[in-house]
């Protein structure tokens, strides 16, 4: 082949800035410590790096959610053993307490009290509350003190049942709070019995409030469970002469148990077997009423020529009233809705009326519909299309819920006052022998309760632990991988590098040598 | 003699010839593009000396030439524009590269500090510096954004400019082609040889001009060369230059003095071909990529905020800017050159992120008609063609996207570029700035009755969406701080449950539309609420479901088979199905027997697809008047005797209904033996002895959740005795009396049906006024039963347990929604749930590297071919220098002996001289 001046220079230039280039990035490489000096050297590789970059960041974050779940589950730990502690001295003063025989109304005053400062003990353990100040057995609503004092013995739990988790690695989800109602609230109870509340909706103020309760006789109660009962307080005219009343209802099926009793703040209310007191001033139900406006203009309205009906219903009952006389004005057609059998169908729907209009007193809203113009006149509503009355508001409601678990402190406030009421008579005696047993039973249970809790914390722990040793062999696993693919093999990249200079130094030389070679010399 | 000497002195100017063609070629040695010479001689015309034949004359020179090969030079040519693209796509996508990568300019590094900060905010729902960190971190999450996008613009205008440098010079080289062309010419035109040195010149140009861009040739028989570029647009024609033009963001228009055409797309090779390539190939599908990301992460995000509840206990406000703003959703439009007036107001809603490409869209009007196509770039597929109707605005869907024409003159040839996630990286930024603001907590808890008797489990509960299929705000969630109405739900039996408005906890009522004996699987997770949005209820409350006023009791021979009827009239239910994602419609008629039990008008349109009915009935038997408790006094149900007889006479067990003040221990005994008869517990017939709501008075309340009639008897023959039935629901009572001997008084009730429909299904009744469904043309006929939450229960709950649905007020220490904050890192959000939010990314960065690789591999490759054709032509053309040395000797010996030959002819006419 021909070759040309220039080619020999070409060839040379070209084979040193190969050789150049391949001693420059080798240089890099070893300046760096990484294989891959851009994506495009490894696009595969570049991407597996990101994705595992990414992955040991959530691991280093996972590491960190368990140091702190770690420490929300042992100071959950710390609570529950104060608990523990607090439950066995219980036992033992209920075990000594079961000495009828011995002890005086004196020595169950001083246990009371005891019991009392012991309760106030509980309710500061069950608002344990975090280094961050959240209250850790409230659930969601850590700003809220979860365990408060109702009065009359009865507490109440205002947390709910929302659970804290954290994510501990990729797969596993940690829950790092219980709720107060799990550990303290829903404990078996070694009989049915009830938990006492007012309706969040009452209207009282100062609200009345409902005592904690007693199951006095176990039998009757339990013919009554798993029913609930709503003791809701009604007009005071219900009963004559007017005074304050309640009736006691089974709540689903809407059965009367006690109908229109008179009531006395603080009195003992005994009910299937249960007995409580409400004390306060309960709001009674505020009337629905519609008012009647009679269109003297359109008068005389002569329903007997032009009979016709009105529907009315109030609480999902309905009754058509018929209306067949004439009418001249507000009595008579008052008159007219009072007659015949339109009264016994007002008295099924608890409505009266007047020629002022008609009132349902127990508070429940009235609906008149169906009417034609004639009713329209006589009303002065427009009962055509329909009208509904809005000022009715129902009475104040206290629930006594039957339930199979008591809460703790529940126990150990009715214990409490069962010391504090003891009758000092043989049957007393007896009727408290049983109080103590059933306590017994309850404290057991709480014991059990708890201890399961404790061991379903002690289990999260571990599951922790255990995911804390995955996420380090998941780590160092990337780590590796990581390193395969991103860091240089340097043993590798200086045999490389010397047999890159190698080759340099070998072009320049072959060039020097080659270039001198001229016929031009030899003219 | 004198032959001779002319002859030596032939010899002497060829080879002064050359001599000075070799010094030529040794001047030039390294002129670009030169191409050595040579000499090629002939003998002049011999002279002919008679019969001895000719004698010859001497050298002359016919000709010098530069030795090409013309197929090298082509080459050469073809690998230089070859070369050059694949470089300069190389060293521009090797910038973006390295952004993507480097963990001080990629997003990888911001996405895992946010991220990491949603971990710890999590952590600790209630700490306030966590929160605080978590919006610092997506701050710079959507300054990177920015960032990443600004630089992908910066390389643009970069690559833009250069792309207005590079047809500068494609100008000034075509130019001087030209000129050429012209020397070449005018040389040639005296038939004295060809111009070497300017042939050289132009072939430099034309290997310049490939540089820039790939460029075909022809040579004219003038001499001319004729160069085109592209699919043939001409850019030297003879001594006739077209001038390159770029405007509108980087187009390359080329104008021949004429005409003016927008050839970008047609440019291939060459820098110029590089710098395109990179442009389409690399910059805007990255931008676009990066968008995505952008809006899904934007979008993700809001939503989730949105549903959650912040530290006050407020819905959450966007963390990120919204990703349709109008300005934004203007923003996503190029328009083409389209006819005046320019008035088309356009803008392309991003309506489904989940489903956004990474790729333009065209929206063209087929010129003189009214039919548009969409177009995806990415593969040239038609995601959607109609026609204008002419009216606006007009909504087009696709891929996610709506396009909204909201008005102007659209006309016949009328084209847009639809960018929908360009901008995405641009636009992203971080809204919220109170920690407080960030929404952690979800906005439903759950409770369980501590009165529980079952093992009935509720989930802690979920928000599905806070806006019905038309965006308004559901009523649940309309009323700050409270869920409207908060729920229970009550299980009527182990398998049965009622879901009620608990806003009044002392008498929970039902639901509008109400969720009434709702079937429970026990063992399994039971979701209890929908989760389509746009399904609707039609709760059965006609005129003649139940027992209607104006049923009056049959007097029947007791024990008659022959069934009463419940008096339900036949009609007719048309079900309108739009399908959802198609828009096709179609429907589907279904009769009703008259006198069907509600059970069976349910199971027959139960059978329609997206249509399921539940039948329920409910009675009751109240004013219990007997005063004669001897045979034959019987109440029965369904077939079924209540009142159990001992020889003869009611058994003594039974509490005596005579009696004042026993009617509710008498209605207890009738609820136990109804509970306790198999036959009525497979028809779903249960009994509870209760009391009238208003008077108290008892009453034995019936339901048969199975929806089938209650045919309910009263056998007696005293006067005065009589029960009543109701139906429980609003209808007036009905009295059943004493009959005559043999005879009993009876009376049916019906059920009612609720029709549930899925999403698109409408129900048309005929006669409109259904009698059992009420007034279906009434606005309220199929109300929404999408409550916008959702809880499953699982375990085996016992009847009368009961479950809450509340807002979730105060809750500080709730993570809920954070958790889900932190699934999106890993969750799939985009192409369809493909791929998650780093995975766009790392694709991103992924096809960016793989494109580099290849382009890198691809340049090397095409360096060396490039270099061996130079080898090739250099071997053929260049300059050698010995060469050119042994020439000179050579040639100056010839000199010298044509010298001599001079000599020997002067000694010759010296010898002839002297001898005269």
């Amino acid at each position: 082949m021909r070759v040309s001046t220039s080619q020999i220079y070409n060839i040379a230039n070209i084979g040193m800035a190969k050789a150049q280039a391949a001693v420059t990035r080798t240089d890099e490489q070893i300046a760096s410590g990484k294989r891959l000096l851009s994506p495009a050297d490894d696009p595969v590789a570049a991407t597996t790096i990101l994705q595992i970059t990414q992955e040991l960041s959530r691991i280093e974050q996972y590491n960190k959610n368990i140091t702190i779940a770690e420490n929300n589950l042992n100071l959950e730990e710390v609570a529950l053993e104060s608990v523990t502690n607090l439950i066995h001295r219980m036992k033992e003063i209920a075990v000594a307490a079961g000495n009828t025989a011995v002890l005086t109304p004196d020595d169950y005053e001083a246990y009371a009290a005891e019991i009392d400062s012991r309760i106030e003990e509980l309710l500061n353990l069950q608002n344990t509350r975090s280094s961050t100040g959240q209250y850790i057995f409230a659930g969601y609503q850590g700003g809220t003190q979860p365990f408060t004092s109702d009065g009359g013995g009865n507490y109440s739990y205002r947390g709910d049942e929302g659970q804290l988790r954290l994510q501990a690695s990729n797969t596993v989800n940690v829950a790092v709070s219980d709720s107060g109602k799990r550990i303290f609230m829903d404990i078996p109870s070694g009989h049915n019995t009830i938990a006492t509340s007012a309706n969040p909706a009452n209207r009282a103020v100062p609200a009345a409030t409902i005592s904690v309760g007693q199951v006095v006789d176990q039998e009757v109660f339990d013919e009554l469970f798993p029913e609930d009962m709503v003791v809701t307080f009604n007009a005071t005219s219900a009963v004559a002469p007017a005074a304050a009343n309640y009736t006691i209802t089974e709540r689903n099926s809407g059965r009367v148990l006690v109908a229109n009793a008179v009531y006395t703040p603080g009195q003992e209310i005994e009910v299937e077997g249960v007995s409580l007191q409400i004390s306060g001033a309960p709001m009674p139900p505020t009337a629905a009423s519609l008012p009647f406006a009679f269109n003297a203009a359109a008068a005389p309205i002569d329903f007997a020529a032009n009979p016709t009906t009105l529907t009315v219903s109030v609480g999902g009952r309905t009754e058509t009233l018929d209306l067949n006389v004439a009418v001249n004005n507000a009595t008579d057609f008052a008159n007219a809705l009072n007659a015949g059998p339109n009264a016994a169908k007002l008295a099924n729907l608890g409505l009266t009326v007047t020629p002022a209009g008609i009132v349902s007193a127990n508070g429940m809203n009235v609906t008149l519909r169906g009417g034609n113009a004639d009713v329209d006149n006589a009303t002065g509503l427009t009962t055509s299309t329909g009208v509904i009355s809005t000022n009715g508001r129902p009475g104040d409601s206290f629930f006594v819920e039957s339930t199979n678990k008591q809460p703790l402190i529940t126990t150990l406030s009715r214990f409490s006052q069962a010391m504090k009421a003891i009758d000092n008579t043989p049957e007393g005696k007896a009727q408290f022998k049983e109080m103590v047993d059933k306590t017994l039973v309850n404290l057991n249970f709480a014991l059990t309760n708890i201890t399961s809790v404790h061991g379903e914390v002690g289990a999260r722990l571990n599951t922790l632990e255990s995911s804390k040793d995955l996420n380090l062999d998941s780590e160092v696993h990337s780590n590796k991988v990581l390193g395969d693919l991103r860091d240089l093999d340097y043993a590798e990249a200086s045999t490389r590098l010397q047999m890159e200079t190698f080759i340099l130094s070998a072009a320049q030389q072959s060039f020097v040598k080659v270039s001198q070679l001229t016929l031009f010399s030899y003219l | 003699m004198s032959g001779l000497l002319s002859t030596a002195v032939s010899g002497l100017q060829a080879s002064q010839n050359a001599l000075r063609t070799a010094g030529h070629n040794i001047s030039n040695a390294n002129t670009a593009g030169f191409s050595r010479q040579q000499v090629n001689y002939v003998t002049r015309p011999e002279y002919g000396i008679g019969a001895a034949g000719y004698l010859g004359n001497g050298v002359t020179t016919e000709s010098i030439e530069r030795v090409v090969n013309e197929f090298t030079i082509t080459q050469l040519r073809l690998d230089t524009s070859a070369f050059h693209q694949l470089d300069k796509y190389n060293t521009n996508i090797g910038q973006v590269d390295k952004l993507f990568a480097d963990e001080g300019t990629g997003l990888s590094g911001s996405l895992q500090s946010f991220f990491a900060a949603l971990q710890n905010g999590a952590d600790d729902p209630s700490s306030i510096p966590a929160r605080q960190l978590v919006i610092s971190q997506a701050e710079s999450l959507s300054a990177r954004f920015n960032n990443l996008h600004n630089r992908l613009k910066a390389i643009e205008s970069g690559v833009n400019q250069e792309v207005k440098a590079v047809t500068a010079q494609m100008t000034a080289l075509a130019q001087s082609i030209a000129n050429l062309n012209q020397a070449i010419n005018d040389k040639g035109a005296g038939g004295q040889g060809s111009p070497n040195d300017l042939l050289d010149q132009r072939d430099e140009a034309l290997r310049k001009l490939s540089e820039l861009t790939s460029i075909q040739i022809v040579k004219q028989n003038d001499g001319n060369v004729n160069v085109f570029i592209g699919n043939g647009q001409p850019l030297v024609v003879g001594q006739k230059v077209s001038k390159f033009d770029v405007r509108d963001g980087g187009q390359i228009y080329l104008t021949n003095g004429v005409q003016t055409a927008d050839v970008t797309a047609q440019i291939s090779g060459g820098q110029l071909g590089g710098l395109l390539q990179f442009r389409e190939d690399v910059l805007n599908p990255a931008m676009n990529e990066l968008g995505r990301v952008a809006i899904v992460l934007a979008d993700q995000f809001n939503q989730l905020q949105q549903q959650g509840l912040d530290m006050d206990g407020d819905y959450g406000q966007l963390l990120f800017g919204d990703i349709n703003t109008q300005e934004a959703m203007a923003d996503r439009i190029r328009h083409g050159r389209n006819a005046l007036p320019d008035d088309r107001r356009l803008s392309l809603a991003i309506d489904n992120p989940a489903l956004l490409t990474n790729s333009d869209y065209s929206f063209q009007i087929v010129p003189n008609t009214n039919n548009y196509i969409v177009t995806r770039a990415a593969d040239d597929k038609i995601v959607s063609q109609g026609m204008l109707t002419g009216a606006y605005p007009l909504e087009i869907s696709f891929d996610g996207l709506t396009l909204n024409l909201e008005g102007g003159s659209f006309q016949g040839g009328d084209s847009f570029t639809l960018q929908p996630t360009i901008n995405g990286a641009r636009d992203i930024k971080t809204q919220l700035t109170r920690p407080e603001d960030l929404a952690f907590a979800v906005a439903v808890r759950t409770g369980t009755s501590s009165g529980n008797t079952g093992s009935g489990v509720i989930s802690s509960g979920e928000v599905l969406g806070l806006v019905d299929s038309n965006g308004n705000t559901l009523p649940a969630f309309a009323s700050a701080g409270q869920l409207s109405p908060p729920v229970i739900i009550r299980f009527t039996s182990a398998t049965t449950y009622d879901v009620l408005d608990n806003s009044d906890p002392a008498n929970p009522k039902h639901l509008n539309p109400p969720m009434r004996d709702q079937v429970f699987i026990p063992g399994v997770d039971n979701p209890v609420f929908s989760t389509d949005v746009g399904e609707t209820r039609v709760m059965g409350d006609g005129g003649r479901t139940g027992l209607p006023s104006g049923r009056t009791p049959a007097s029947l021979p007791i024990g008659s088979l022959v069934g009463q009827v419940n008096a339900y009239p036949a009609e007719q239910y048309t079900f309108v199905m739009t399908n959802p994602v198609t828009g096709s419609v179609s429907s589907q008629v279904v009769t009703t027997q008259a006198n069907a039990s509600a059970a069976q008008t349910a199971a027959m349109l139960s059978n329609i697809s997206g249509v399921s009915a539940n039948a329920m009935t409910t009675a009751a038997i109240s004013d219990i008047n007997i005063n004669d408790f001897s045979a034959p006094l019987q109440i029965s149900v369904n077939g079924v005797d209540l009142l159990q007889y001992t020889a003869g006479a009611p058994d003594i067990s039974i509490p005596d209904p005579t009696v004042p003040g026993n009617l509710a221990a008498f209605n207890d005994y009738l609820a136990e033996q109804i509970n306790g008869n198999a036959d009525l517990a497979s028809l779903g017939i249960r009994a509870v002895s209760g009391s009238n709501p208003i008077t108290g008075a008892p009453e034995l309340q019936m339901v048969a959740s199975s929806g089938v009639n209650l045919d309910i008897r009263f056998t007696a023959t005293t006067a005065g005795n009589s029960i009543g039935v109701h139906d429980s629901n609003g209808n007036p009572t009905v009295t059943l009396t004493e009959s005559t001997a043999g005879n009993q008084s009876a009376i049916t009730v019906g059920g009612r049906i609720d029709i549930t429909m899925a999403d698109g299904v409408e129900l048309r009744t005929s006669p409109t006024t259904s009698q059992l469904l009420g007034d279906s043309t009434a606005a309220d006929f199929a109300q929404s039963s999408y409550l916008g939450y959702q809880v499953t229960i699982k375990g085996q709950p016992q009847a009368g347990d009961t479950f809450t649905v509340d807002f979730n007020s105060n809750a500080s220490n709730d993570n809920r929604n954070a958790l889900r904050f932190v699934e999106l890192e890993t969750k799939g959000t985009i192409d369809n749930g493909a791929l998650s939010l780093s995975g766009g990314y790392s694709r991103l960065v992924e096809t960016v590297g793989t494109k580099s690789n290849l382009s890198s591999i691809n340049t090397s490759a095409s360096k060396s071919l490039l270099e061996q054709t130079q080898t090739l032509r250099d071997s053929v053309s260049g300059v050698n220098l010995d060469e050119e040395a042994a020439d000179l000797i050579k040639f100056e010996q010839m000199y010298n002996a044509n010298a001599r030959v001079i000599s020997v002819a002067r000694d010759l006419f010296d010898t002839l001289l002297n001898s005269v």
